[in-house]
């Protein structure tokens, strides 16, 4: 009997267990994820597209901000080239809770618009829009 | 009385150990601040703003990328004529949001048809998604 549990003892003993294998897989897995993960943090804003809006209509006509191919704004006629001083211009002229409409002009970019709707917003004017009519594909 | 073990070397402990931990660590990080997720066609250049409202995590929305040149992709695979209105009403019946990855440089018009095709659908939350202007 103390024979044999000596020699239990000593198989025991001689068990080693190999770490390369776990090194291999987790290395692998450090890799898939390196490859694969995004740390891109991402923001929202909101576009409300011109028809949705103005559920009471009023008799006050929107201000226009038209975005241009080079990414200008005309708000009243007046060109300017940053989105802050375009919503200043539009601020100034918005009366209580009129609605203001931004539309993009042919060959005109997504950036400009979202970046116009963004200074307006921040700017405290609420009831901003997005159009295409004016727009092409 | 000579010990049994005697003259046989003992193990020495696995020097390998301290790396495996380093290693283990490093893959833990990856899960916990990475996100995995359709990567983006190469040379896209995302939208930015000044906008601090973070992504709603909630509920994943319908995520749309335009690209620069206005194609359409839903999950890396460009869309359908067609399947843009089908995956709407989908997003609006499951109460899903839509959020539009457009490239900076893309045209206006297609990503201001896919807001208004998501409010005709029913769709309540449609944003566009942009990363912290670079100072």
């Amino acid at each position: 009997m103390n024979s044999s549990g000596l020699s239990l003892n000593r198989r025991r003993s001689r068990v080693v267990l190999s770490l390369t294998p776990l090194i291999d897989v987790v290395f692998i897995l450090l890799v898939f994820f390196m490859l694969v993960s995004q740390f891109t943090q991402w923001r929202q804003v909101e576009m409300s597209p011109e028809a949705t809006l103005g559920g009471e209509t009023t008799s006050i006509s929107p201000v226009l901000v038209l975005v241009d191919e080079s990414g200008s704004y005309t708000v009243s006629g007046e060109t300017v080239r940053l989105a802050a001083d375009a919503a200043q211009e539009v601020k100034a002229s918005v009366k209580g809770d009129q609605a203001v409409i931004v539309r993009p002009l042919t060959g005109a970019t997504i950036q400009p618009v979202v970046s116009i709707v963004e200074a307006l917003k921040a700017s405290g004017v609420q009831n901003v829009s997005v159009d295409r009519h004016g727009a092409g594909q | 009385m000579k010990p049994l073990h005697a003259g046989r070397p003992r193990h020495a402990p696995d020097s390998t150990l301290p790396l495996i931990n380093i290693v283990l660590l490093l893959v833990l990080a990856f899960m916990i601040a990475g996100v995995i997720e359709t990567p983006l066609p190469e040379g896209f250049t995302p939208l930015q703003s000044g906008s601090e409202i973070p992504a709603d995590q909630a509920k994943p929305p319908l995520n749309i990328v335009m690209t620069r040149s206005g194609e359409t992709l839903l999950d890396g695979t460009l869309m359908a004529p067609g399947a843009l209105t089908a995956a709407l009403r989908t997003a609006a019946e499951e109460e899903r949001g839509l959020a539009i990855k457009a490239d900076s440089r893309a045209p206006a018009a297609p990503v201001i048809d896919i807001l208004a095709s998501a409010e005709d659908a029913g769709i309540e939350n449609a944003v566009v998604m942009t990363i912290e202007t670079s100072r």
